[in-house]
């Protein structure tokens, strides 16, 4: 194999890492946005249901 | 079943996607021009695609909201659009690297990859300006009117290596000319269901956080009036 397909190589691979990095990310992000919101969602009720008691 | 649904989405497309990357990887021969990296046009091209199948039911998400003022219909164009500038981000790294082996150059400022960044940086600054209006009613409007707007900027990109008078680094088209080897296309097109099925289980998820938002700020305001 030569150097150009050796660096063809390693940049396709850089390629396809950068591709799944940032959609992984995307998707981690969304997880911990998820759980954020769900926290504050069982805060607020619980806040609501105590307020109307 | 929404959840049913985006487990079945996310199932299904990795399935596909691990076949794929056999057949990407192990089947199909390497470019006789380009060698190796001309498999990262499987990434690239389903990525754009992907990305403005997304705008797209952002611009009929953010119309139907201006007609109906429903709040759903704000929720799925910012649940689009936050899937596609993430698409988009892909095109546009993936872009770059191929860039760099081909000319040399990780970036060159020609017609079509800046359209791609201002389209890209159109709906950034639609996510960045929603937190930034506090009133859901106004939030909801500017924020349709801006993703209808941003999406003027999509036939430029598409136009951008069809114009004679454009000169480009980018290639001219080669999709719909007949240049792409017929071997090509059931990877390409593979990938590009592929990123549709990811992208609608990741707009669902998006969705549902969107309903949950609705309602904290619903239960928030009960607060303030108790």
């Amino acid at each position: 194999m030569s150097a150009v397909d050796i660096t063809n190589l390693h940049f396709l691979f850089f390629g396809y890492s950068a591709a799944w990095i940032i959609m992984i990310g995307f998707v981690l992000l969304l997880v911990q946005r998820g759980r954020r919101i769900d926290r504050e969602l069982t805060r607020l009720k619980s806040l609501v249901e105590d307020k109307e008691k | 079943m929404r959840e049913k649904t985006i487990y079945t989405l996310g199932i299904l497309g990795t399935i596909i996607l691990v076949w794929n990357f056999y057949r990407i990887f192990l089947v199909i021969p390497i470019d006789a021009l380009q060698g190796n990296i001309f498999r990262i046009i499987f990434i690239h091209v389903p990525a754009a695609f992907t990305a403005f199948c997304f705008y797209g039911v952002a611009v009929v998400g953010s119309i139907a909201f201006l007609y109906r003022k429903n709040f759903w219909w704000d929720s799925l164009a910012v649940s689009a659009v936050e899937v596609g500038t993430m698409f988009t981000l892909v095109n546009l790294a993936t872009g770059s690297i191929w860039g760099r082996v081909e000319w040399g150059i990780w970036w060159a400022w020609d017609a079509r990859m800046t359209s791609q960044l201002m389209c890209f940086l159109l709906y950034l600054g639609y996510l960045l300006m929603r937190p930034a209006i506090a009133e859901p009613q106004q939030r909801g409007v500017m924020s349709a009117v801006l993703a209808i707007f941003a999406a003027a900027d999509i036939p430029i990109v598409f136009m951008a290596i069809r114009l004679h008078n454009v000169r480009t680094q980018h290639p001219g088209p080669v999709l719909e000319t007949g240049t792409l080897a017929g071997i090509y296309w059931p990877p390409l097109l593979t990938d590009w269901l592929v990123f549709l099925l990811l992208g609608t289980a990741m707009m669902l998820v998006r969705l549902h956080q969107e309903s949950n938002r609705r309602e904290i700020d619903s239960l928030r305001r009960e607060l303030h009036a108790i």
